[in-house]
């Protein structure tokens, strides 16, 4: 007796655990569901890169007195080194390039000669000027803030005196020009591996001399010789202002003054690594340690909801393609809906049991239970070609309606069959003919629970990627007309990412798409949850 | 009279030609999809298509063999089964018997989400998480099978939590009670008496799932890693039959185009069998709960 009381005992611990288990298995539903709603939501709102650029994060504001402005509606905030030559010297004929904007650019600058002149110039080309074919040089500072305002994209270097009592409606921008210069015999190919890069925070130490060999990172056996620029030069200073002090003297390992010329020095000493001017560096041919850091930010901002896609969605917004989803939807809806529901009137009302009713309802059962690429497949091959639409906003609206259909078909049912036989038959008893009490009775007394299952079929609608790929098209432009392709916003996403243009905004997109999605579905659950309180009264 | 007499008929044709529509438009899928594939099986004997792995439509001697993509997709899909249905059976099982009506709520409306999330969504997820954590616990690129099912999974979750809990509150109370009464425990009843009973509707349940984790194509499209080729393991890249015919089909022409379509109708004719089974065991569920009922 006391023998299985224990083992009752026992088997009473395992079925706790049993239970245990099994809540801990539904409580991670809902972990789920936020992990992979919580991390779009994440990666949607902000951005957090990592960045491999041989340029220190640092902007300087008047780089060797010079200041770089842009016409005031460019969104740009600063600019590196060869990216500020590239501008000059006829690399870049757009924006697009650069930063969110595609718009065409213009470099303005002092005519060489004028009064200053000379600094900019220096700034960007050293000694051998060389500059672009689009460049538009300007006789005095006056015409050229003037030139600068009016046009946009527009972007100027003139010296600081000159700016002097001038209010120009142009934003000043940053310029990165720091970079850590490398000897090349430090840089040279070992086992087919080579010192490319090393992290933001690896640098502090290499440049205090530790490690103390390059075979360290990867490189040859070479020891680390940190230069430091020449005291009171301008290097220093732009140093200094950035906040850096560069190589200390640590470690026992004194860096050495490099002298007057940076780069020749570091050029000429084997192992040397040392901060240098990007111009100077690119100048004497040295290899650049690229930095690795990380970089976050807002992603999705409003401006991204308002402004047209331009060039495949790098740049610009999605406000197209929102306009194109919801006409998507509203077109899908009006060719669905009313087909749907009379479709659930003819199968309530109407149908007698039977082996036709039996037919019927598989067909709307299997109908719900192909996958969407075999859609894509029919759509194309009959919307498409066969009846001639092309692709476009009809054709994948068609394809979609079709697989929506089952949804709508199966949740009006359910609405109509919830309809109390008294409505009918008193309806009917008053002399009205069948179809008046359908329309007028029935139909309306089902209005909520026909709503929810609208609103859960275009819920579905709106996710769908693989049947509209190839039905509507992907053209990010705002859809002129029934033929005209057209992308929506979950297609965006994937073509975003399958094209690899920005795994930011398919994110930022994404977080749109999710935002739909569940004010949909919950809206559906409202009015569930209304029309059962209704139904307990 | 006569007049409202004719619209009434009128109306009604419409209203017969709306409920035949579904049916109409599984005919005509089937028919175009027949129609336009399977020409391709003049030049490819079709047990070389069904049965050869080289897939090779834009050589010069051009080789339209699916058996990898086949088994990619039925490899996907049953390890995605593997980790789906304990946890749907689970949450069912909890729904249906244990739950409180606060926790029941909450996460029916978990699972009601899950269901609505686009699979593009889910396959930017698989991208940026599951095949991070897939690269750094197992190594490789971290795109393949386990990572696709792993999706697919957490995908057709809702389909087998619904139809389970659906169909063990279908079992009759009498069953339930009975147990009770003769001195078993919950645990006993739900195992023994509960889950047995409703073994077909839990079983549709789950070839119901089975067949949206076959259908699926962008999920799986972003996290399978998309190789022509029999995969190799667990976490090896994998391109499954709805992979096989989105990723072509952007530049495909004549012969090879034929042969997409000619895989769509080997996926349409695996569906149409779960779906067959599906409404078999679901039938037989309801009647089986009917005749316990009147027993």
């Amino acid at each position: 007796m006391r023998e299985s009381e224990r083992g009752h005992a026992a088997k009473i611990r395992q079925e706790r655990w049993a239970f245990g288990l099994i809540r801990a298995l539904s409580g991670a539903t809902i972990i789920i569901l936020a992990a992979i709603v919580g991390f779009i939501l994440w990666r949607g709102l902000r951005y957090s890169n990592e960045t491999r650029s041989p340029y220190l994060p640092y902007a300087e504001r008047s780089p060797e007195g010079v200041a770089i402005l842009v016409n005031g509606g460019l969104r740009l905030e600063e600019l590196d080194f060869e990216q500020l030559l590239g501008i000059y010297s006829d690399e870049y004929i757009n924006w697009a390039k650069i930063c969110a904007d595609a718009t065409d650019l213009l470099p303005l600058a002092l005519e060489p000669g004028a009064p200053g002149a000379g600094s900019a110039e220096a700034l960007v080309f050293g000694q051998a000027p060389a500059w672009g074919a689009l460049v538009e040089f300007s006789p005095t500072p006056e015409a050229l803030l003037e030139r600068l305002a009016s046009t946009p994209g527009s972007i100027a270097i003139l010296p600081e005196p000159a700016l002097a009592g001038l209010k120009p409606e142009a934003r000043r921008i940053g310029l990165r020009r720091l970079v850590v210069a490398m000897n090349p015999e430090a840089a040279e190919l070992v086992n087919e591996r080579s010192v490319e890069e090393i992290s933001l925070g690896d640098l502090a130490g290499l440049l205090r001399g530790s490690p103390a060999s390059w075979a360290a990172l990867g490189g040859p056996e070479l020891p680390v010789r940190p230069l430091a620029p020449e005291s009171r030069g301008p290097l220093a200073a732009a140093l200094e202002a950035a906040g850096l002090e560069a190589p200390l003297p640590a470690g026992g390992t004194p860096a050495e003054d490099s002298g007057q010329d940076t780069c020749a020095a570091i050029a000429s000493t084997p192992g040397a690594v040392g901060f240098a001017f990007a111009r100077d560096a690119l100048g004497a041919g040295l290899p650049l340690l690229r930095l690795r850091g990380r970089e976050t930010g807002w992603n999705l901002k409003l401006r991204y909801l308002l402004e047209e896609p331009r060039l495949s969605g790098r740049a610009g917004g999605i406000s197209t393609i929102i306009l194109n989803t919801l006409s998507m939807l509203l077109l899908t809806v009006g060719i669905a809906g009313p087909v749907g529901v009379a479709a659930a009137i003819y199968l309530v009302e109407y149908a007698r049991q039977g082996p036709l009713l039996r037919l019927l309802r598989l067909g709307t059962e299997t109908l719900a239970g192909i996958p969407s690429i075999i859609f894509g497949l029919f759509g194309m091959l009959v919307f498409v070609d066969l009846l001639g639409f092309g692709f476009g906003l009809l054709s994948g609206c068609l394809t979609l309606s079709l697989m929506i259909l089952p949804t709508i078909v199966r949740s009006s049912e359910e609405a109509l069959k919830t309809v109390s036989p008294a409505l009918r038959e008193g309806s009917l008893a008053l002399g009205a003919t069948k179809l008046q009490t359908v329309f007028r009775v029935v139909v309306p007394a089902a209005s909520p629970g026909i709503l929810t299952g609208l609103l859960l079929a275009v819920g579905r609608a709106v996710g769908e990627t693989a049947a509209l790929l190839f039905t509507m098209g992907s053209d990010y432009k705002l859809a002129k007309g029934l033929f005209s392709s057209s992308r929506a916003l979950s297609t965006h996403i994937y073509l975003l990412f399958a094209e690899g243009i920005s795994f930011d905004r398919a994110f930022s997109t994404a977080t749109v798409l999710i935002a739909v999605v569940l004010a949909f579905n919950l809206a559906a659950k409202r009015l569930v949850g209304r029309m059962s309180r209704n139904a307990a009264r | 009279m006569k007049r409202r007499r004719i619209a009434e008929r009128g109306i009604e044709g419409l209203l017969v030609f709306c409920g035949a529509l579904s049916i109409l438009a599984v005919l005509f899928i089937t028919l175009f999809l027949f129609l336009r594939g399977a020409p391709l099986f003049k030049k490819v004997p079709l047990t070389e298509f069904l049965f050869s792995t080289r897939w090779e439509p834009t050589a010069a001697d051009p080789g339209y063999g699916i058996l990898s993509f086949i088994v990619g997709s039925l490899l996907v899909t049953g390890l995605s089964l593997v980790f789906a249905v304990p946890v749907g059976l689970s949450v069912g099982v909890y729904l249906a018997e244990l739950a409180q009506q606060r926790f029941s709520r909450a996460i029916r409306t978990a699972v009601e989400l899950l269901a609505g999330i686009p699979s593009v969504i889910y396959g930017l997820f698989g991208i940026a998480v599951i095949a991070g954590l897939n690269r750094s616990a197992f190594g490789g690129t971290g795109y393949g099978v386990l990572s696709a099912s792993i999706i697919l999974a957490i995908m057709t979750l809702p389909t087998i939590i619904n139809v389970t809990e659906v169909s063990l509150r279908a079992v009759p109370r009498e069953l339930r009670e009975g147990s009770l009464a003769l001195g078993a425990t919950q645990w006993q009843t739900i195992i023994r008496v509960l889950v047995p009973s409703a073994r077909s509707g839990i079983a549709a349940g789950v070839i119901l799932g089975m067949g949206r984790a076959l259908g699926e194509t962008m999920a799986v499209l972003m996290v399978g890693g998309n190789a022509p080729i029999m995969p190799k393991g667990l976490n090896g890249m994998v391109r499954t039959l709805t992979m096989n015919i989105i990723t072509d089909m952007s530049y495909a022409k004549d012969d090879h185009l034929t042969s997409l379509f000619a895989t769509g109708i080997v996926l349409f004719v695996f569906i149409l069998a779960l779906n067959l089974v599906v409404q078999i065991a679901l039938k037989r569920s309801l009647s089986g709960a009917e005749g316990a009922a009147g027993a």
